[in-house]
């Protein structure tokens, strides 16, 4: 089986490691390069064929995090299989698009809601922005108070599973 | 020398951690004061002491002054140095502060206010002979005021709230038409923001550089200024790169905003640091802007090109010590340059990124300075403000300093989080920022220029080896030989 990464959230490209002792094959794109990664006090040393290159790196899970060409890159690595096996993106949460606090917040657990209504207003970089709902529905939970802080992706606001308020109707 | 006996730093990150540097350089005793997200911060490790702040908010903990001021007391401190931000530009604090019997690392609590409100400050700077962009006489009293105001002193006019900061409640007009609904908003946005609407009309200078003035006055009458800074490249209303000295200003233009400088914090009792900042225009004319009461996040790119520790001279003042120069003493050498590196994404509108700190690597070596508050492993939150450093470049001229800022940049290494320090090297990088045409509308002018450029195929192949060398899901698959396996050795 092979992998995929990504380089900065672009396309990604197939990549496989056949590894003997020290060196490593890399097929990259479906060519074959010689390869070793041999660590240099902090950082590491990278042989790619004839090519050396210092770069940093530190690994969270599936990203990598790499300084090399005097600037910081950010590689995903994933299983295209299991990626399309995750749920898709959904219509349920109100999720922050970039860190900050919460201003107030306009709506209660349980309270019906029509899509475009301001659920949340948040404050980021200075400025103040209205959180609304992408659909109707039912909130299900609150999940921030006035004051507090959270970061970007973090679900401020679900609400209820469609099918389920659907079926409450009935 | 005399000075404090102990000092409190009421402050977090970089700015504490440089300030620790100093008293620790001058053998001066040290109380830090931290909200609990820093307690594993470089500036509370450095400290002698540390005491723990409590608040509603992180935030809130480097706000409460009962605390602060309880913390002095409880650990014997005598002076208090309140940094930049938070309470640093507090005049009640700095005379609660007082009124503890300590000594508050800056100016007299009625310069601070002062130079507070922005029609007060400009009132003063006018008197003391600092040119003033012409505009009303104070605030407008309705639209119509507004309109008369921008009559007389020309379009295109600013309309900005009193009370107002980082661009907030400020509205450009070009036309009548455009000054009517510009005071509708500036006014409404001024309330909402600073609960007071005032607004003021000012001529607008287009393509504007800031250049401001550092000062330092001791308690004894003596005012010197250490030249000026050019701040003019900015995003939202906000500096990233500022250098000394600027390009553009000529040796006759900085003696005379020296002595404007220098006269302005005589008029208003100044003591400590102090920074005056203004606009200058196309032709060498500068205008008051506004008097920062406090030390200034910059300052290090003056301290480069005078040799002098401002954080030390501040503690000389502070107990009671003559500046014992005067300005023929103060020489101008070299040239310098800050970059702010901070956590964010300028391809989104500068939007503040948040993550974990995996790795931090500074450069170091002759021409390098860095000033930073972080730990590998820290959490960037959105608690605080999102600048992780300053790396401070200098060397004999621009063109060396600007080299020396590149190199460090690229030798940067904060792995984790998303930052801006390849932006800025890009901003260092360009041609008119080399030539010193450096206006503050610089970043919006060469936004295309400073977007990234696409990899080469043979960098993005050795960014792809160099992760699945590294990423654990190719060791999984292919490295564990099955023996170690079956022993039960244990990979995540």
């Amino acid at each position: 089986m092979r992998l995929e990464i990504s380089t900065e959230g672009g396309d990604a490209t197939e990549v496989a490691v056949s590894r003997r002792r020290s060196d490593a094959t890399i097929w990259i794109g479906g060519r074959a390069y010689q390869a070793d990664l041999r660590r240099v006090g902090r950082a590491y040393e990278l042989q790619l064929g004839d090519r050396v290159e210092k770069v940093w790196l530190a690994v969270d899970h599936d990203t990598v995090y790499l300084h090399a060409f005097g600037r910081a890159w950010n590689m995903e690595v994933f299983d295209p299989v299991e990626r399309s096996l995750q749920a898709s993106v959904s219509e349920d949460t109100v999720t922050a698009p970039m860190p900050g606090t919460v201003v107030s917040i306009a709506v209660g657990e349980g309270d019906e809601v029509h899509a475009g209504q301001t659920l949340v207003t948040i404050e980021s970089m200075k400025m103040q922005s209205e959180m609304t709902a992408s659909r109707d529905g039912r909130v299900e939970r609150v999940n921030r108070q006035v004051g507090e802080t959270f970061e970007r992706g973090d679900a401020l606001i679900s609400l209820e599973p469609e099918d389920d308020a659907v079926k409450e109707e009935d | 020398m005399s000075l404090p006996e102990k000092v409190l730093v009421a402050n977090r990150g970089e700015i504490a951690a440089r300030i620790m540097r100093t008293l620790r350089a001058l053998e001066v005793p040290s109380v830090a004061v931290f909200h609990a997200l820093d307690r594993e911060s470089p500036a509370v490790r450095d400290a002698d002491e540390a005491v723990e702040l409590h608040g509603d908010t992180p935030v809130g903990a480097y706000l409460n002054a009962a605390e602060i001021i309880a913390a002095a007391k409880d650990t014997g401190a005598t002076a208090i140095h309140p940094g930049f931000g938070f309470l640093s530009e507090n005049a009640d604090f700095a005379q609660a502060v007082a009124d503890a019997g300590i000594t508050f690392i800056g100016p007299p609590p009625d310069a601070i206010r002062a130079m507070g409100d922005k029609i007060e400050s400009k009132a003063i700077a006018e008197k003391a002979g600092m040119p003033t962009v012409p505009g009303s006489d104070g605030a407008v009293a309705d639209a119509d005021a507004a309109l008369a105001a921008a009559d007389s002193v020309g379009y295109p006019v600013l309309l900005k709230a009193s009370a107002g900061g980082g661009g907030k409640g400020m509205r450009i007009a070009r036309s009548a038409e455009e000054c009517r609904e510009a005071f509708d908003l500036a006014s409404s946005e001024a309330l909402a923001s600073f609960g007071d609407g005032r607004v003021f009309v000012e001529r607008y200078v287009d393509r504007p550089r800031h250049i401001e003035v550092q000062v330092l006055a001791d308690g004894h009458g003596n005012v010197v200024h250490l030249g000026e800074r050019e701040c003019s490249i900015q995003r939202r209303y906000q500096k990233v790169i500022e250098e000394a000295p600027s390009s553009f200003i000529d040796p006759e233009t900085r003696a005379e905003m020296g002595a404007r400088a220098v006269d302005l914090a005589k008029a208003v009792g100044y003591v400590s640091a102090g920074t005056i900042e203004m606009v200058v225009d196309g032709e060498r004319n500068f205008y008051f802007l506004e008097m920062n009461t406090r030390l200034q996040v910059e300052h290090p790119v003056t301290e480069l090109v005078t040799g002098k520790d401002i954080v030390a001279e501040q503690l000389r003042i502070a107990a009671g010590e003559e500046l014992g120069y005067d300005q023929s003493a103060v020489e101008l050498t070299g040239h310098a340059i800050e970059c702010r590196i901070y956590a964010e994404n300028p391809a989104a509108n500068f939007a503040p990124e948040t993550g974990r700190l995996a790795l931090v690597h500074f450069p170091a070596g002759p021409g390098v300075r860095v000033d930073h508050g972080t730990t590998e492993g820290q959490e960037v939150s959105a608690s605080f403000d999102p600048m992780i450093a300053k790396v401070i470049g200098s060397g004999a001229d621009r063109e060396d300093a600007i080299r020396r800022s590149r190199e460090i940049l690229r030798e940067t290494v904060l792995l984790g989080v998303q930052t801006n320090a390849d932006y800025l090297e890009r901003v260092l990088a360009h041609p008119a920022f080399a030539a010193g045409d450096t206006t503050t509308s610089f970043l919006d002018e060469h936004a295309e220029d400073l977007v990234a450029g696409a990899l080469s195929a043979e960098e993005e192949r050795l960014l792809l080896a160099a992760a699945a060398l590294a990423s654990p899901r190719f060791d999984h698959r292919f490295e564990i030989p099955e023996p170690l396996a079956a022993m039960g050795e244990w990979r995540p």
